[in-house]
């Protein structure tokens, strides 16, 4: 790809929108995949983790080494070598190495990772004697964790969910560069290689104004969750 | 009726294992408040977490009306669990719901409808004088506040047995009465079975019917709570007189430390025993007061006379019994150990 150096020629503002706009939504879907997964299996994996955890309701100390062990090991993977590193297994699922579905498999593998210890943070740091609160109540483990593990916790929850969303933009950019489409995609083959600077200018615009919003969604979120800070004016 | 035998809880195993409890036997009876008692450390969570069985007990019984619950299987064990009203330190409360949503934990794990419910909590808000609290949120509530809710949620499911573990620490004086008022009064309505548990003696005075002080994993002392107040005999009674300072002694008296040793010393005890001693009687300080219908407490004393046998006559007519103060006295040497292993066990 980028043995081929075009003459300088950036792309005229009135042909932005229709650059760019086919490429937001291409990271709009690739983010919105990932979190959908990500929330899915990201989610129980925190809760069983933690909970597997010595002082946890189902404590299995073994497992919960092995699990940590997994988790830290696709923490610790920079993405782009994540990414490249799995790249048979990425194939064997979707068929291809290429594309927003190949971009899916990696960027999900590393938001699990991500999210589990996010949630796993979370519930550790409700206090231990609202768990005994809930079980003195006559709680199942399922209870439990449902209302006082999870219930107490969402606002911590929704914090790290906003960092995670944030985590996977950057994600999908990196994903782009190695032709997953989207922003990064754009903003690598223009304004990187083509040295187009409005579409590079346009791109970082884009992702900076995106990520503020998404930031700004988040802190709302985490404020309607925590009565203290939805009821008290500032 | 709770009535633990030969309750052990081991921690861990081998060499680093920690046996909290040491086959200790204790039992309240229907309708009673029992208070435990002890030094931090002692095994009070424990025993509490063994009663309700938040802990399986490594052996022993635990009887509650009746039914052995350190056997049965985990699910059975919910069950009992719901029988037993548990009431911990007042920041307990699920942070995100209002009053109302955590007196409902408990019925809603249970899956009673929200119907029910909803007239369940109205009753339980009424009872602990909440009702215009019921949509305020935890942070929106005093230690008071939240500690009655805290009692209605423990008082959810009807039950016959009500623990409560340092329900009131940390609470100011003030709002510990009115808590302890609280127990007390739904202890007689509802004819609950108490286990309170505290290391403040204060409230002891405030709300046991019977006290057991729990130390290496035993109770090694229990009585009714009157019973310790009037016997001065009693390491427990005297740990339990409260302790202020007192003023020095004047010259040409002696110190003495008297306590309510009867359920009838008489009102005008001073002037009794200055008339019967002949002798100047000096109030340095005192500490009186009723429980449960008695008068007890304790004084120091500043006695113009020197003869220790007929001090403790004059005093033993009137109920009380005196232990002379050496360490202060002004005049004269006597038993120093006395009062000093009194100082000592009261610590
Ligand atoms: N889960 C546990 N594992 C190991 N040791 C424990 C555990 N819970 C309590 N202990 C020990 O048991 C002793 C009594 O603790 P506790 O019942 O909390 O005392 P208290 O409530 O009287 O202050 C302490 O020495 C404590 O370290
Ligand atoms: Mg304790």
């Amino acid at each position: 790809m980028s043995a081929v150096v075009l003459p300088r020629a950036d792309v005229p503002l009135g042909d932005l929108p229709a650059l760019l706009l086919p490429a937001y939504g291409e990271t709009v879907t690739m983010v919105g995949i990932v979190m959908a997964v990500v929330l899915v299996i990201g989610t129980p994996l925190g809760v069983l983790l933690h909970n597997v955890a010595p002082g946890g309701l189902y404590e299995r100390p073994a497992l919960h080494t092995v699990l940590s062990w997994i988790i830290s090991i696709g923490r610790s993977l920079p993405f782009l070598i994540l990414m490249a590193a799995i790249v048979p297994f990425t194939r064997f699922v979707t068929g291809t190495n290429i594309g927003i579905a190949a971009a899916v498999v990696p960027m999900s593998l590393a938001g699990i990772a991500f999210f589990t210890r996010i949630v796993e943070n979370a519930l550790r740091s409700v206090p231990p004697s609202i768990i005994q609160v809930a079980r003195a109540a006559g709680g199942s483990n399922l209870q439990i964790m449902r209302s006082a593990q999870f219930g107490e916790a969402v606002p911590a929850v929704i914090g790290g969910l906003t960092i995670q969303v944030i985590a996977m933009i950057e994600y999908s950019a990196i994903a782009g560069t190695i032709g997953a489409g989207g922003i990064g995609y754009v903003a690598v083959t223009y304004g990187y290689q083509r040295f187009d600077n409005t579409v590079m200018l346009a791109t970082i615009v884009i992702l900076v104004v995106t990520v503020a919003l998404v930031q700004v969604a988040g802190d709302r979120l985490v404020r309607f969750a925590t009565p203290q800070k939805r009821l008290q004016r500032a | 009726m709770i009535s633990l035998r030969h309750l052990t809880k081991t921690y861990g195993r081998g060499d680093a294992s920690v046996t909290v409890l040491d086959r200790l036997d204790f039992e309240v009876p229907t309708g009673r408040i029992a208070a435990v008692v002890g030094p931090s450390g002692a095994g009070k969570s424990t025993l509490a977490q063994c009663i309700n069985l938040l802990e399986r007990p490594t052996s022993g019984s635990v009887v509650v009306n009746g039914e052995d619950l350190s056997g049965l299987p985990e699910k059975r064990l919910r069950d009992a669990r719901r029988r037993i009203g548990t009431v911990f330190q007042s920041s307990s409360l699920l942070s995100r719901r209002t009053a109302a949503e955590n007196i409902a934990l408990p019925l809603d794990f249970l899956g009673v409808t929200p119907q029910e419910t909803r007239s369940r909590v109205g009753e339980l808000l009424e009872r602990v004088g909440l009702t215009d609290k019921a949509g305020h949120y935890p942070f929106q509530l005093s230690g008071g506040q939240a500690q009655r809710v805290g009692i209605a949620r423990a008082l959810a499911l009807r039950p016959s047995i009500l623990l409560a573990d340092e329900a009131t620490s940390g609470l100011d004086p003030d709002t510990t009465r009115s808590v302890v008022g609280l127990v007390r009064e739904l202890r007689d309505d509802l004819d609950l079975t108490v286990v309170f548990i505290t290391h403040e003696m204060d409230t002891v005075r405030q709300v046991a019917d019977t006290v057991a002080r729990l130390d290496h994993g035993r109770i090694v002392e229990q009585g009714s709570l009157v019973d310790l107040l009037t016997s001065h005999g009693s390491r427990l009674g005297r740990s339990l007189q409260p302790r202020r300072g007192h003023a020095g002694p004047e010259a040409g008296t002696r110190t003495w430390f008297v306590t309510y040793d009867s359920t009838t010393v008489p009102g005008d005890w001073i002037q009794r025993v200055t008339a019967d001693l002949g002798a100047s009687v000096h109030l340095l300080g005192a500490s009186v007061e009723t429980v449960h219908g008695v008068n007890t407490g304790s004084a120091t004393l500043g006695i113009g006379t020197e003869d220790d046998a007929r001090v403790v006559a004059a005093l033993a007519r009137c109920g009380l019994s005196g232990t002379p103060d050496h360490s202060a006295a002004t005049f004269g040497q006597t038993d120093e150990r006395i009062l000093a292993g009194a100082l000592e066990d009261a610590a």
